[in-house]
């Protein structure tokens, strides 16, 4: 069995990336340095540099996540299903917003919306003081291998 | 240009984050790194697998995140990967990796 999530990426998830970059490593220039200092031992910065590199040459992007693990099937309860689908659907401007919107206390929202975006199923931005949820996943297919 | 970005959940902490970089149909780049979460949420990496500068090698990394390792290897796509750390796992750290 897997779960393979097909995450939506709009141009403005990608020049948040980029922005995010800037802000961590100065100019593709200096992370290129960083990374041939480091003799490329850091998968982190060649992850970075590679990413940022192509799509800042304007590289169509796909971004998937694949879950093997059973376990993730405990994660997906009808509560956290019912968070994702109001996402998929709404964008609500922080965590407690959602909570009222779906009726339920800021805690428990909380802490479903950590759990689902443990394995990717959401992205939690901050935002000043607040943290903005909103769904990552444009397809979610599950498929049962032979 | 096509830049794909896969991560897939082997284990509750442990996946694999692939990147692969195509050109006219071509694998151009490509990256997978088999990662462990460690204590405080963060990701260590214990084995990677690319082709930086046209060499296919694999990397092998301490608990810690520091490479302890280097081997040239044939070019491993993610299927490869995905196959060799759902049968090995965590043993893959004491294996010759180059000879898989």
């Amino acid at each position: 069995m897997k779960i393979r999530i097909t995450k939506r990426r709009k141009s403005a998830d990608i020049e948040g990336l980029m922005a995010a970059w800037e802000k961590k490593y100065g100019s593709q220039v200096s992370l290129h340095q960083k990374l041939l200092i480091s003799k490329c031992t850091s998968p982190e910065l060649m992850t970075d540099y590679v990413l940022w590199n192509s799509l800042s040459q304007g590289a169509e992007f796909q971004d998937i996540i694949v879950v093997k693990d059973p376990d993730i099937f405990e994660v997906l309860t009808p509560k956290r299903m019912e968070i994702l689908e109001h996402l998929m659907g709404n964008e609500p401007a922080s965590i407690r917003s959602l909570a009222g919107a779906i009726h339920r206390n800021y805690k428990n929202t909380y802490d479903d919306l950590t759990a689902l975006a443990r394995y990717g199923l959401i992205d939690i931005v901050p935002r000043g003081r607040s943290s903005r949820p909103s769904a990552a996943a444009s397809k979610i297919e599950i498929t049962f291998d032979p | 240009m096509r830049l794909t970005r896969q991560r897939t959940w082997i284990h509750r902490n442990e996946m694999v984050e692939s990147i692969v970089l195509e050109d006219g149909g071509k694998i151009k780049f490509y990256s997978h790194t088999y990662m462990g979460r460690a204590r405080g949420n963060a990701w260590m990496p214990f084995v990677k697998w690319d082709n930086w500068d046209r060499q296919p090698h694999v990397d092998k990394f301490d608990g810690s995140g520091v490479m302890v390792g280097q081997e040239a290897c044939n070019e491993k796509s993610l299927e490869d990967v995905l196959k060799l750390v759902q049968i090995f796992r965590k043993n893959l750290l004491s294996m010759e990796l180059s000879k898989l």
